[in-house]
C-alpha cells in the first residue's frame, strides 16, 4: 500500500510541475494568439505522444536522449520567446505602435488574398505549443516510467500523472476569463519572456550547460529577462525622447 | 528546385520574423556554448546567458536606430 501511495504521489508532484510548464504556454499562445491554434498544437502534440508511447512503450527512456530533445526543442521556443519579447520592448519603449496599422492593413489584405485559398491558421501558435506540449508531455512519460519502473507501480504512476494533468488543466481553464482581460502588450511580454526564460534552460541543458541550483535557476533567469526588459524599455524610451527634441528644436531653428 | 527555395524561404520568415538578428544571434552563441560546455559546465551558463542578452541588445539596438532614421 505504502509503495503505491509513493508511486502515485511522486508521479502526481512531479508531472503537476511539468504539466504547469506545458499549460502556462498552451494558455498564454491562447490568449495572445488563438484558442484553435493552440488547443490543436496541444492535441497533434498528445496524439504523437500516443503513438510515440505506443511504439517505444517502456524502452522510450533508452531510446530518445532526454537532452538532445531538450536541446533542440529549447533553441526553437528561445527563437520565438526572444521574438516576441523583442516586439514587446519596443512596443512599450513607443518605437513600435501598440496597434501598428501598417501591419495589421498587410495582415488583412493577406488573409483576404489567402482566403479564397485556404482558410487562415495560426501555425506559429500552433507550433509553440505543439513542441511545448510534446516535450513536458514526454518528460511526464519520463517520470511515469521512473517512478513506475523503480517502484514496481508503473499503472499506478500513470494515473498519478493523469490526475496532475487533469488539476492543472481545469486550474488553467479557470484562470482563462481573468487572464484574458489582460492588456495584448502586456500578455505577450509575459509570454515572451517566458519562452525566453524556457527556452534559455532547456536549451542550455541541451548542450551540456549545469546551471547553478539546478531547475531553481529558471527562476533567476526570469528575473534577468525582467530586469533587462525595464532597463532596455528605459533605455531606448529616453533615447526616442530626447531624439523627437532634437529634431524638434532643429526644426524650430 | 523553386519549392525548395520556397520552403527555405517559409522556414527563414518562420524563424526570424522580422528580426534576422536574433536567429543569426543564436546561430552563433548555441554552438559557441556547447564548446564552452565541454570546458567547463559553468563557463557554458555564462556563455548561453551573455550571448543571448548581446542578440536581444544588438537586435533591438538596429531596430530603434532604423525607425529613428525612417522618421528623420
Amino acid at each position: 500500500m505504502a509503495a503505491i501511495a509513493a508511486a502515485v504521489v511522486a508521479s502526481f508532484l512531479a508531472a503537476c510541475v511539468e504539466c504547469v510548464e506545458a499549460f502556462t504556454v498552451i494558455l498564454a499562445v491562447g490568449i495572445t494568439r488563438s484558442w484553435r491554434s493552440s488547443l490543436l498544437g496541444a492535441l497533434a502534440a498528445l496524439g504523437v505522444l500516443t503513438v510515440v508511447i505506443a511504439v517505444f512503450g517502456l524502452t522510450l527512456a533508452s531510446r530518445i536522449p532526454l537532452p538532445v530533445l531538450r536541446g533542440v526543442i529549447g533553441a526553437f521556443v528561445l527563437v520565438f520567446g526572444l521574438n516576441w519579447l523583442r516586439k514587446a520592448i519596443l512596443r512599450y519603449a513607443g518605437i513600435k505602435g501598440l496597434h501598428d496599422e501598417g501591419e495589421l492593413f498587410a495582415e488583412h489584405v493577406a488573409e483576404l488574398r489567402d482566403q479564397t485559398r485556404v482558410a487562415t491558421f495560426d501555425w506559429l501558435g500552433f507550433t509553440v505549443s505543439l513542441k511545448s506540449t510534446l516535450l513536458e508531455g514526454l518528460e511526464v512519460a519520463f517520470i511515469v516510467i521512473t517512478f513506475g519502473l523503480s517502484s514496481g507501480k508503473v499503472a499506478e504512476s500513470a494515473l498519478g500523472a493523469l490526475a496532475a494533468c487533469l488539476v492543472v488543466g481545469a486550474a488553467g481553464f479557470g484562470l482563462r476569463k481573468p487572464l484574458e482581460k489582460v492588456p495584448e502588450n502586456t500578455m505577450k511580454f509575459v509570454v515572451g519572456v517566458m519562452l525566453t526564460t524556457f527556452g534559455t534552460f532547456w536549451a542550455g541543458e541541451g548542450l551540456g550547460v549545469s546551471w547553478p541550483g539546478a531547475d531553481l535557476f529558471v527562476v533567476a533567469l526570469l528575473v534577468i529577462y525582467l530586469a533587462f526588459s525595464y532597463v532596455a524599455v528605459r533605455v531606448l524610451s529616453a533615447a526616442r525622447t530626447s531624439g523627437k527634441r532634437a529634431k524638434e528644436l532643429a526644426a524650430a531653428q | 528546385m523553386s519549392w525548395l527555395i520556397r520552403a527555405a524561404a517559409f522556414v527563414y520568415d518562420f524563424l526570424a520574423d522580422d528580426g534576422w538578428e536574433l536567429l543569426v544571434g543564436l546561430v552563433i552563441v548555441l554552438p559557441l556554448t556547447f564548446i564552452a560546455a565541454q570546458q567547463a559546465e559553468a563557463l557554458a551558463a555564462a556563455v548561453l546567458l551573455a550571448g543571448v542578452l548581446a542578440t536581444l541588445t544588438i537586435s533591438l539596438a538596429r531596430k530603434a536606430q532604423a525607425v529613428s532614421r525612417s522618421s528623420s
